[in-house]
């Protein structure tokens, strides 16, 4: 069998691409999955199997998720075919739509040789609070193995109401992170892929030595903790 | 797979030694500029320390702290009024006398002058009209302006040669004075 992990959020700006950059990181060339309405993890070069998301919230709520499942097929086909550990990222507004059709398909796909884990991201906001017990009961029937990661870029969420909203799944938290402006430029530009590459003497250079050492610091550190949030979704993905 | 297992492994290995690599390089910036701060004099040193020093640790700025305290306590102590120069005013005290004894007579003059209003306006009795008497006093404000006034108790604020100044008071208008012979006022009770 082989493993695949949906990187799943219904609401927008929580992480998801943090935590699937992190895992593309612990998980050294896995193959990725990506659907969205546009590409975001283009560091990543040919790992990457972009699968474009046309249709809005609007298109989906008013279709019960058919205009979504429409497009679903060619994503389904990619799992399907998936030969390594492979990780999905599955954008804003999508994920309750494909965990709904993969349902629908989970046989299919056990018997195409796939297992199938699911990972949630959460924030301490009402709309991701609210939809996580959603997405994890819909990937009850199919997922092997669900993991919830609390980041707090907004604060941590209330201990038990973790607990509660997890059911089971295995939880980490990412803690907030306070990084140089600077250093925040570098890694929209090029995630997590782009911190052991750093060119120590050209951020010396371009900043000084003191604000380079910093921004070189802040973000490997951003990377090794984002990496241990996502450290047991990552062993069970490669435990296959 | 054990394979997939040692690389992730050795994935997690490399992110800590390049966080170690980098918390190593920060330390030596700030170890660097940590030598040239403690070479400034102290009150530049205190500048320094007014603000953020993003490039200190959290270790070498306490460091920094600690060169400024130990340049002030090694500074010689003043020669008079050691216990003064603690605070703001005692060292104001210390740094101007004269301005300091200007002040105080200033002070001392105006608390004078307060202190004579306030005797020359305390009544020394209560008094009224004797009841016997058909008296018709003429009441004015300060300013000259004739004015009533009703009640029976005045206040005997002043003697002035053979008649006694009363002072009554008019609510939302001010004092009312008089001048009336003595022989026509009677103990309040």
């Amino acid at each position: 069998m082989v493993r695949v992990l949906l990187v799943t959020q219904e609401k927008g700006g929580v992480g998801k691409s943090v935590v699937a950059r992190a895992l593309a990181e612990a998980v050294d060339g896995a193959p990725i999955i990506e659907i969205d309405a546009s590409p975001r993890l283009i560091e990543l070069g040919d790992r990457v199997a972009f699968f474009p998301m046309r249709a809005d919230r609007a298109a989906i709520e008013r279709t019960g998720g058919r205009a979504s499942r429409a497009e679903f097929d060619a994503v389904i086909d990619a799992i399907a075919k998936a030969v390594a550990p492979t990780i999905v990222d599955v954008g804003a507004n999508t994920s309750a739509s494909l965990l709904a059709t993969l349902a629908d398909v989970a046989s299919d796909l056990k018997q195409a040789g796939v297992e199938m884990g699911v990972l949630v991201v959460v924030t301490a906001e009402p709309g991701a609070l609210a939809e996580a017990p959603r997405l994890l009961k819909l990937s009850r029937g199919f997922a092997s193995k669900r993991f919830v990661i609390e980041n707090r870029l907004r604060g941590a969420v209330a201990p038990e109401q973790l607990e509660k909203l997890a059911a089971g799944a295995e939880v980490t938290s990412l803690a907030e992170q306070a990084i140089d402006e600077k250093a925040s430029e570098l890694l929209q530009a090029g995630g997590f892929a782009s911190v052991p590459a750093l060119d120590a003497g050209a951020l010396n250079a371009a900043h000084g030595v003191a604000l380079g050492a910093r921004i070189r610091r802040d973000l490997a550190r951003f990377r090794l903790e984002a990496m241990q949030a996502v450290r047991p979704a990552a062993e069970w993905l490669v435990d296959a | 797979m054990p394979d997939d297992k040692s690389r992730l492994e050795r994935r997690y290995a490399g992110a800590q030694s390049k966080l170690s690599a980098a918390e190593a390089s920060v330390r030596k910036a700030s170890a660097s500029a940590l030598a040239k701060l403690l070479r400034l004099s102290l009150d530049r040193r205190l500048r320094v320390l007014a603000k953020p020093t993003p490039d200190l640790t959290d270790e070498d700025r306490e460091r920094l702290a600690a060169s400024v305290r130990k340049s002030q306590s090694a500074q010689p102590h003043p020669k008079t009024a050691p216990a003064a120069k603690r605070t703001s005013v005692g060292s104001w005290l210390h740094r101007r006398p004269r301005r300091f004894t200007v002040i105080l007579g200033l002070t001392a003059a105006y608390a004078a002058m307060l202190l004579a209003i306030a005797i020359n306006n305390t009544p020394e009795r209560w008094v009224r009209f004797d009841p016997r008497l058909d008296i018709d006093a003429r009441w004015a404000l300060a300013d000259g302006t004739p004015v009533a006034t009703a009640g029976s108790k005045y206040q005997l604020y002043r003697q002035d040669g053979d008649a006694d100044l009363l002072r009554a008071w008019i609510p939302r208008v001010g004092y009312a004075q008089t001048r009336i012979d003595p022989a026509s006022l009677a103990p309040a009770d």
